[in-house]
């Protein structure tokens, strides 16, 4: 036989590369602010925290018989929240990872720590999208309500976290002397979707991170900062769908202040990787493998005040 | 090749005279689903899908079933494409098409539309550029009635219309979409109207899930009116009425089949009356008025259903609200359309399997 190119086998024209190629992976940030709390074992399945409400100002002066002047009453607030176990789990047969060269089982660790990190952080997404405060975005030009966003949206919702007494999550970037940066102000921080990328970098006033006088304390997931809110980006960020006025789809941007919203986990429920060799679950002539994965979570919001829901349309 | 399939669930329901939609809430996603007639199988009387399944595979709306036919006393099989069995992840819910209206009542929230094509009551619609009424657009209502190819009505939006003593903007052209709304607890609801009262009431467009004791907090923009009841967690005491601190405690929580409301320990006689602002007001720029969950508080004496609760006495012992607790309450679904969902007045049985694959890999 005459060995051409063409006629080469299979095995010879090919050779296995073990270097895998990178998976897509969301990025991570809507758990960057929670203020995480882990609930001990044996001690029910809701955590609860408190917080006493505000007393009133006494400016009245004490008169001259110097009578006892009216009681006020303490009043407290409590927070429930509670944990839900979530799991899940993926079969290999003893026959894929005794014929595959690539080490499947490794390859299915790192998939389940990434299914289980970004579940994680969907279940906080969600759930700051089912109860966070509205703000539409009302500045822009597009004919649509909420508007896309601009810097007097920008504006308002800080001036709403400033008026309900809410703390900044970062601290200023002084300003520098190095060309084509500008200062961020003390600052909250956004969590939005990548979709809202083009938006912001068409909003006057909003200044990207490279443009930062110091990059040294900002994460990969940090998009850009304008006047005291600085935004986070996520593929996996929230968007209702067809939700504005005119149809069009909303993207739900999270404004968030220190102490805000929380994540609860359970002592012994933390994130664990669980693999199985055949011969369990029903196996007697030890086919299969099992790799699973778990976690006990529990999310809410701790205080309504400081977590706004600033909606945008233009994405 | 497939282990055996393991059962999910059994569950029994008794159709009304005229049969609507069932949504049946399972612990798994299912794989094999049955749903049988059982006041009628194996009688006299003629009965379509007296038994109807669904297989993992199938597309959405579809089913195969069995008829039963008096003149041959036999079965005989039927297949259908819609008003089948309808999947619903509640965490990745379907997106439906949006369905042109031709008008809506802003009192009687009857909104005239030729499709009503899968609406069912219970279902959850949003309003979308509704000419003439803009300011209703956005916001979700929950369906109180249809009448196939004529209308819907948002029965829930009429009662707040009611208590407000006025309409809201009739509307036009537009379009309504189903939606299925987000699955975490307690979630906001757009608030329709909010009475001046000494225990104020506040009237939602669709059922809500407040809870008797709850706090809550509210965001009123200006062209609402009653600014005043805007993020209370952030007050001490209320020097106009004396309400006190923090958020209002709700006293009475009502989902009736045309009412969605809760009644708050709180005082808004002396508050900006509850407008709504115009559609040409909305359209200039405005938010929702909103009412969200604050906190947990005991449950106040006398709360129930039907009778409102002391405003400052709790119950003795104190009632602890643990029903309101944040939470993650998303489950799969499995919807029954009217094809399969079974005959007037019949006692239906529903039953679910799940198929445990050895799944591999794709592709290895």
């Amino acid at each position: 036989m005459t060995v051409t190119i063409a006629s080469l086998p299979p095995q010879i024209q090919q050779r296995y590369n073990a270097k895998l190629l990178s998976t897509p992976e969301h990025n991570l940030i809507h758990q960057l602010f929670a203020t995480p709390v882990e609930l001990p074992d044996n001690n029910g399945f809701i955590d609860r925290q408190s917080r006493y409400d505000r007393l009133d100002l006494f400016e009245v002066p004490l008169d001259d018989a110097q009578n006892n002047p009216p009681p006020q009453q303490l009043n407290r607030v409590d927070v429930d929240c509670r944990v839900r176990v979530y799991a899940t789990y993926i079969v290999l047969t003893r026959q894929v990872t005794i014929t595959n060269e690539d080490p499947v089982l490794n390859s299915a660790a790192a998939r389940l720590g990434q299914s289980l990190r970004e579940t994680q952080d969907a279940l906080q997404r969600d759930n700051l999208e089912s109860s966070a405060s509205i703000i539409n975005c009302v500045g822009g030009t597009n004919g649509d309500i909420p508007t896309e966003m601009t810097l007097t949206d920008v504006d308002d919702v800080f001036t709403v976290l400033q008026n309900n007494s809410a703390e900044y999550i970062t601290n200023i970037v002084e300003a520098d002397l190095k060309f084509g940066t500008s200062p961020i102000g003390d600052a909250y921080g956004c969590m939005l979707t990548t979709r809202m990328i083009p938006v912001l970098y068409n909003m006057t006033g909003f200044v990207k991170k490279f443009q930062y006088p110091n990059i040294s304390q900002t994460l990969s997931t940090e998009i850009g900062g304008a006047n005291n809110i600085r935004f986070f980006a996520s593929e996996q960020g929230s968007v209702s769908p067809n939700a504005s006025m005119l149809g069009n789809d909303i993207a739900n941007c999270f404004v968030a202040a220190k102490e805000s919203y929380k994540v609860v986990w359970q002592a012994g429920g933390k994130a664990r990787f669980i693999y199985l060799p055949p011969g369990y679950n029903n196996d007697p002539c030890m086919l299969r493998h099992t790799a699973g994965c778990s976690f006990y979570q529990g999310q809410c919001i701790t205080n309504d005040l400081w977590i706004q829901n600033l909606r945008s349309t233009g994405i | 090749m497939a282990l055996p399939y393991s059962f999910i669930g059994k569950w029994n329901y008794t159709n009304p005279a005229t049969p609507v939609a069932v949504n049946i809430p399972m612990t798994d996603k299912p794989d094999w689903v049955i749903v049988k007639n059982l006041s009628d199988w194996g009688d006299t009387t003629a009965v379509t899908s007296i038994e109807s399944e669904w297989f993992s595979g199938m597309a959405q709306g579809s089913f195969i079933s069995m008829d039963q036919t008096v003149t041959t006393n036999a079965l005989t099989s039927n297949v259908g494409t819609s008003a089948g069995f309808t999947f619903i992840d509640q965490t990745n819910p379907p997106t439906y098409t949006r369905v042109a209206i031709t008008a809506i009542n802003g009192t009687t929230f009857v909104v005239s539309t030729a499709t009503t094509t899968g609406i069912n009551v219970g279902d959850i619609v949003r309003l979308i550029n509704v000419a003439g009424a803009l300011e209703l657009s956005g916001i979700l209502f929950q369906v109180t009635a249809v009448s196939a190819g004529v209308s819907i009505t948002l029965g829930y939006a009429a009662t707040a219309a009611t208590a407000k003593g006025s309409g809201y903007g009739n509307g036009t052209t537009g379009f309504y979409q189903k939606v299925y709304p987000g699955f975490m607890y307690p979630a906001l609801r757009e608030v329709l109207f909010i009475s001046q009262a000494t225990q104020a009431k506040v009237y939602f467009a669709r059922q809500n899930d407040f809870t008797v004791g709850e706090f809550v907090d509210f965001q009123i923009p200006t062209p609402f009116g009653m600014t005043q009841l805007s993020n209370l967690a952030g007050n001490a005491t209320n020097g106009v009425t004396g309400n006190k601190a923090g958020p209002a405690r709700v006293l009475q929580v009502i989902n009736s089949a045309t009412e969605s409301s809760i009644t708050l320990d709180y005082d808004t006689t002396g508050f900006t009356a509850f407008t709504y602002p115009s559609s040409a007001t909305f359209q200039a720029g405005a938010s929702p008025a909103v009412c969200f969950p604050a906190g947990s508080g005991v449950v106040p004496s006398g709360a129930s259903a039907t009778v409102v609760g002391s405003a400052t006495i709790p119950q003795s012992p104190p009632g602890t609200n643990l029903q309101d607790a944040f939470d993650n309450r998303a489950q799969y679904v499995m919807n029954l359309g009217t094809s399969v969902v079974g005959a007037a007045s019949a006692n239906m049985v529903v039953m679910a399997f799940k198929a445990d694959f050895n799944n591999a890999i794709t592709n290895a």
